[in-house]
Order: structure tokens, then C-alpha cells, then sequence
């Protein structure tokens, strides 16, 4: 069974990581982070001469990787969204049934692949980033420790959440109107303050990681709404409620993969 | 023979261009329904004019031609590229701004006021220039990687980026601001904002249409 999960796993991440849309889209991003790291204001946001404290490392770090998600997740959970839908479409899932290949093993892969494919990219460059500010002297050393930290808190589980979605939700639906909705999904239920609109924004199926900043990372940021910061025992509800929710969705679309299966 | 042809059409016709449109309407005139206040009801119309009306359209228009299983068959016969791109985008297109106008009609029935956004033609730049370009930028970006998905990231992280970054496109890339007319209508700098859409918009759809001769790169 693990040769399987292995084999799965290797084939999936190699075609995920050589489309060129992944590079293209990331790329984009990218350039345009680094633009805002590293030019002076108005344009971006550094400061010259200014160094990060040692006391504002964490902080910073938590901030760092928040501005990440803003974005990047959306990249993560655009490009991976047509990649079970394609082994459906495309007839393979057929060939797959015909093997010893077992479906909860298969979805397994299929969904760490595509995770793994999604966070390699941006980790690779937020180290970079982390790098070239602590060689260059703009943040101490201690800096190279808390970005992947951070990374871990904040970002793999937005990541995580989204691509679970992305695999399964565009079988149940065309692929642009996913697209359409998962954009206007991650703008509506992270960024808009619950005093302007309903929004799922300051619940605790937020992925945006304001829940880990604050309670882990001591970010003063309140995402707009107003109210004490959130708490540890937030945070840990907050991955908690996002564990379930990737699990209840994988489980979902192992049944939905069987029901089409005996359906064929 | 016409009628052969319409049938074709229509039964090739991707429904969800269609109903996924009408039913983004309906949820917005259904919410505008149970948020009764005025203030609300304005910033509803006002979004879903100015960013979902756009947003639909881009990521539409990016599966527009691409995504088609009978593709190379349709290589094969005596359509003209710019004849592809408009029948394609130009009815994605052509469903939205039909909603556009509807909402529109809608509101005036509640007694929105939409005047905050300009006089009536100022009120349909607003949702046509941004539908445009994102329509334009999908469908580009999509024939530019060979790849629907390309096109969708495209106009979906451009969407974002700019809704997120209003400040910073105001203050540093006003030109550039697809919301521009939406945020502040009055802005003296608008009338060249949009003038460089436009242009961006047609260097776009002129790329598309280069883009489509290269047949090779989509089979």
C-alpha cells in the first residue's frame, strides 16, 4: 500500500510541479511581492536602515506570512481545482478501478501531491526572501527560525484547506464557475469586516491564519473586525474546525469517486 | 440550413455561461430583498455591478475557447479566429451586460439610488470597462499558456489584487485600477484611467486574436 501511496504521490506532484501555469501564476506573484518587500514607500513597504527587533521577530514573521495568504492560497486553490476533475474527465479514474489501487489510498496522494506541488513554490520563496533579509541585515538570524514556523501555522493550514475544496468541489460542478466562486469565497469570508457585510470572516472556519497570528505570533491585526484578540485555545479551535472540515471533505469525495464508479 | 445551425449552437452551448450568470443575479436581488436598508442595498448594487458582473466574465471568457472537446474539429473548418472570439466572448459578454441591465432595473423598482456612481452612462462604464478587460485578460491568458487555467488565475488574482490593494492602486497605479470608476467616480483622473483600458483592453482582445492563429499550440 505504500509503494502505491508512493507511486500515486510521485506521478502526481512531478505533473502538478511542470505545468507551466503553476510557474507562470506563482511567478507573477512572486515579482510582485518582492517589488512591495523591497522598494521604499509609497510604492513598497522597506524602510531604509530599519531593522527588525529582536522583540518583533515573531510578530513580524506571523505578518509576513498573513500578507502571503492573502494571495497566494488563491493561486493554490485556482490551479489545483481541475486536477481530479481531469483524471475523471479524461477516463483514467476507469484504469485506476481496474488496479489494486485502492480509492482512499489514491485520494490520499492525489490530495498531498497537490498540496505539497501548491506549498513547495511559495516556502522556496518565502526562504529566499527570509535570506536575503537576514544576510543583508535587515532582520537578525532568529528571523531564519520563525518564518518556517510561521509558514507552518499560518499558511500550510489555509493551503491545506483550500486545496481540499479545490479537488473536490469541481466534481460537482463546471470548473470557471468554481473558480468564480472560490475567488469571491476568499475574498467574502477573509477579508470583509462581519460590521460591513455577513461574512464567515472571524468565525472559526476562517482560514486566512488571523487566528494563529494572533494567538501564536502576537499580530495586533484584527482583519477588520472589532473585539479582544483571539486567544490559543481560538487558534488551536480555529485548526481544529479546519482539520475536520479538509477530512470531512476528502471523505466526501472518496464516496462520491465509489458512487461514480458503480455507476459506470 | 440557418436553422440547422442555431440548433448546433444551442446545443453545443456551454449552459453554465447561462445559468451560472442568472443565478449570481438572483442570489444579489434575493439578499437586496431581505437587506432593507438603503445604504446596504446601494453597496450591493454598487458590488455586484462593479466586481461580480467583471469577475463572472473574465473567468467565463478564460474557458471560452479553450475548453471546447470538439476543438480541432472546429480547426478544421472555415472560421475565421476573430469570428471564434466574438461569437465565444462576445455571448459571455452579452449575458452579463443583459444582467447588468437587469439589475439595474431592479434597483430603480427598490429605489436605489445609484446616482453616487454618476449619470446613467457613467453607471454602465463601471461594470462594461471592467468586464471588458478581465474578458480580455482571461481569454489571452488562457491562449497564451494553452491552458483555460491560466487564463482563470489571470483574471481571478488581478480581481483580488486590486480589490485588496485600492489604496495602493490609487495612490501608485491609479491608471491601471480597473475599480477606479467604481470607488470613486469622481476621480479627476478617471477619464484617463479609463482611456488606458481601453487600450489595454484592445491590445488584449488583438493578442487573443493573434494568439488563435497559432492552431497548433491548442491540439
Amino acid at each position: 500500500m505504500v509503494h502505491r501511496f508512493a507511486g500515486i504521490f510521485r506521478h502526481e506532484l512531478g505533473m502538478s510541479m511542470r505545468r507551466k501555469g503553476l510557474w507562470v501564476a506563482y511567478g507573477l506573484l512572486f515579482v510582485f511581492y518582492t517589488v512591495l518587500l523591497f522598494s521604499p514607500p509609497p510604492l513598497g513597504e522597506m524602510v531604509k536602515g530599519e531593522v527588525i527587533a529582536r522583540s518583533q521577530l515573531w510578530p513580524v514573521a506571523g505578518r509576513f506570512l498573513l500578507a502571503i495568504n492573502v494571495f497566494c492560497p488563491l493561486v493554490a486553490g485556482i490551479l489545483a481545482a481541475d486536477r481530479m476533475q481531469r483524471d475523471v474527465r479524461l477516463g483514467l479514474r476507469e484504469l485506476q478501478d481496474s488496479t489494486p489501487l485502492s480509492r482512499p489510498v489514491y485520494v490520499l496522494a492525489k490530495y498531498l501531491a497537490a498540496l505539497v506541488s501548491s506549498l513547495l513554490p511559495v516556502f522556496l520563496w518565502v526562504m529566499v526572501i527570509t535570506v536575503v533579509m537576514t544576510a543583508d541585515g535587515h532582520a537578525p538570524a532568529g528571523f531564519l527560525a520563525a518564518v518556517p514556523v510561521a509558514f507552518l501555522a499560518i499558511t500550510v493550514p489555509a493551503f491545506a484547506f483550500v486545496v481540499a475544496f479545490s479537488l473536490a468541489c469541481p466534481m460537482v460542478m463546471p470548473l470557471s464557475v468554481y473558480q468564480i466562486l472560490f475567488t469571491g469565497y476568499w475574498f467574502w469570508a477573509n477579508f470583509i469586516p462581519p460590521s460591513l457585510f455577513p461574512t464567515l470572516n472571524g468565525t472559526l472556519l476562517t482560514p486566512s491564519g488571523i487566528f494563529a497570528l494572533q494567538a501564536f505570533f502576537g499580530g495586533p491585526e484584527h482583519s477588520g473586525h472589532p473585539g479582544p484578540q483571539y486567544t490559543v485555545a481560538d487558534a488551536i479551535s480555529n485548526l481544529s474546525v479546519l482539520a475536520l472540515c479538509v477530512v470531512a471533505v476528502l471523505l466526501l469525495l472518496e464516496r462520491d469517486l465509489a458512487r461514480r464508479t458503480r455507476r459506470a | 440550413m440557418k436553422g440547422a445551425s442555431l440548433k448546433y449552437s444551442w446545443l453545443t452551448y456551454r449552459r453554465d455561461q447561462l445559468w451560472f450568470p442568472l443565478a449570481l443575479f438572483a442570489l444579489f436581488v434575493v439578499i437586496s430583498l431581505i437587506l432593507r436598508r438603503p445604504a446596504i442595498r446601494f453597496s450591493l448594487a454598487r458590488a455586484y455591478l462593479g466586481f461580480i458582473v467583471p469577475l463572472i466574465g473574465g473567468i467565463m471568457a478564460s474557458y471560452a475557447v479553450l475548453d471546447d472537446p470538439a476543438i480541432e474539429l472546429r480547426f478544421a473548418t472555415p472560421v475565421r479566429a476573430e469570428q471564434t472570439l466574438l461569437a465565444r466572448v462576445g455571448l459571455i459578454v452579452v449575458v452579463q451586460a443583459v444582467c447588468a441591465l437587469a439589475f439595474q432595473l431592479f434597483a430603480l423598482t427598490l429605489r436605489v439610488d445609484l446616482s453616487p456612481l454618476g449619470g446613467v452612462l457613467a453607471v454602465q462604464w463601471i461594470w462594461l470597462l471592467p468586464t471588458l478587460a478581465l474578458a480580455a485578460l482571461g481569454s489571452a491568458g488562457s491562449l497564451a499558456g494553452a491552458q483555460s487555467v491560466v487564463g482563470a488565475f489571470l483574471v481571478g488574482t488581478v480581481w483580488l489584487v486590486e480589490l485588496m490593494m485600492k489604496g495602493w492602486f490609487e495612490l501608485n497605479a491609479r491608471y491601471a485600477f480597473l475599480f477606479l470608476g467604481v470607488f470613486t467616480p469622481g476621480h479627476p483622473d478617471l477619464a484617463l484611467n479609463q482611456g488606458v483600458i481601453v487600450v489595454a483592453t484592445t491590445t488584449l482582445f488583438f493578442l487573443s486574436w493573434a494568439l488563435l492563429h497559432q492552431q497548433e499550440r491548442y491540439i
